[in-house]
């Protein structure tokens, strides 16, 4: 058998095909908040989809994902019908750019229920803030092993004997 | 079984492609097993060992068939793929018997190689071993596990549980082998081919056999 994956399968062959008609269905939800995607908007989601899982070396099962930050997103206080697509766009590059980042130790519905948390409470619905800070900071707590990973301001790490003696000799 | 060419050949396009998107299915639910159903999404890098992972346990199925290329036609590969997970898992235990038998055979020497092999290096590698997602892998599962001891003939064509297999039974031979010869004689011969590389023969890394065969 040729194991080659890219030789055999296309990306493409494991995306869902029902995905455009799933998001339509979500407007039914977003509506009532102000915030619709057109057939064209999804379209172009869908392939932002596919760039992002592609530019960071990712396979996905299904096209759940950008359903899952529309329902979460849905209902930020810093979303309008004016920015609901681009801020999108971008949630979807961020989110499988920090699944490498955080070495996939943290579950998809954790992930974007940080992003949601920290675009909300914290960053004032900044991208900047979130990608650059909140999440830069979540994936550097997961490498290092942190228990508290969520923690924006951990403790400092407990320097080890050899540490302590370099930290003394400077 | 091991030939994309064979493989190719014995089926025709449409039995190919139907083949491929079976794969496809069964990738999808390692996939998705792989990541306990926490996440729909992997770097392309650990879908490619997943599908190795699968192949390597179709393939060790397969080739225990006298025809495998009329079971892939004949059986569903999902099942195929299960039978090889199982025979695979059955290798592991197997293996496990087949180091102890190694321990109780052990030709007496202070090689540490020889016996660092026997005594850490192989159950720690079978303590790593993951059947299910990286059954094609031998040494790459744990940073300590290393096979230090040369044979006297390594089948380096296969990997996985099969090598470590393979590995444990050319050294069932080799002690058996061995054990025709004194512990003194064996010593000598390693202590000789110390001094003439200028070496502790102690942290060699040479085969016993070979040392015995060569100075017959």
């Amino acid at each position: 058998m040729d194991s080659r994956l890219s030789a055999v399968f296309s990306l493409n062959l494991f995306s869902d095909p029902t995905a455009a008609a799933q998001l339509l269905s979500l407007n039914e939800k977003t509506e009532p908040l102000g915030l619709t995607l057109s057939p064209t908007d999804v379209s172009a989601l869908i392939q932002s989809r596919a760039e992002a899982l592609n530019a960071n070396g990712r396979i996905e099962i299904g096209s759940a994902t950008i359903g899952r930050l529309v329902e979460a997103f849905c209902g930020s206080a810093y979303l309008s019908q004016q920015n609901y697509s681009p801020v999108l766009h971008e949630l979807i590059e961020l989110f499988y750019y920090y699944k490498n980042e955080t070495l996939d130790l943290i579950s998809d519905n954790e992930l974007i229920a940080f992003m949601k948390d920290a675009f909300e409470n914290r960053c004032g619905g900044s991208l900047d803030l979130l990608a650059n800070r909140e999440l830069q900071k979540l994936a550097e707590n997961l490498r290092f092993g942190r228990e508290d990973y969520t923690n924006m301001d951990p403790e400092p790490d407990e320097l080890d004997e050899d540490e302590k003696e370099d930290l003394d000799e400077q | 079984m091991n030939s994309n060419a064979a493989i190719a050949a014995f089926l025709n396009p449409e039995e190919i492609q139907d083949v491929q998107a079976r794969l496809l299915n069964m990738l999808s639910e390692e996939i998705l097993r792989y990541t306990g159903y926490e996440s729909n999404s992997v770097p392309v890098e650990t879908a490619q060992s997943l599908f190795e992972s699968m192949l390597y346990c179709m393939t060790a199925y397969l080739n225990t068939l006298p025809d495998p290329y009329a079971a892939m036609r004949a059986f569903d590969l999902q099942q195929i793929f299960f039978s090889g997970l199982e025979l695979v898992k059955q290798y592991v235990s197997e293996c496990k018997q087949l180091l102890k038998k190694v321990k109780a055979t052990r030709v007496q020497t202070e090689l540490i190689a020889y016996n660092h092999t026997i005594d850490s290096e192989i159950s720690l590698l079978l303590k790593g071993y993951d059947a299910r997602f990286q059954a094609q892998k031998t040494t790459e599962l744990s940073a300590m596990a290393n096979i230090s001891y040369p044979l006297f003939s390594d089948d380096l064509s296969v990997t996985g549980i099969l090598y470590i297999r393979n590995y444990l039974l050319e050294l069932l031979e080799e002690n058996a082998f061995c054990a025709g010869y004194g512990k003194n004689y064996i010593r000598s011969l390693l202590l000789t081919h110390g001094v003439r590389h200028h070496l502790d023969y102690r942290e060699m890394l040479v085969n016993i056999k070979e040392l015995i065969l060569e100075q017959k």
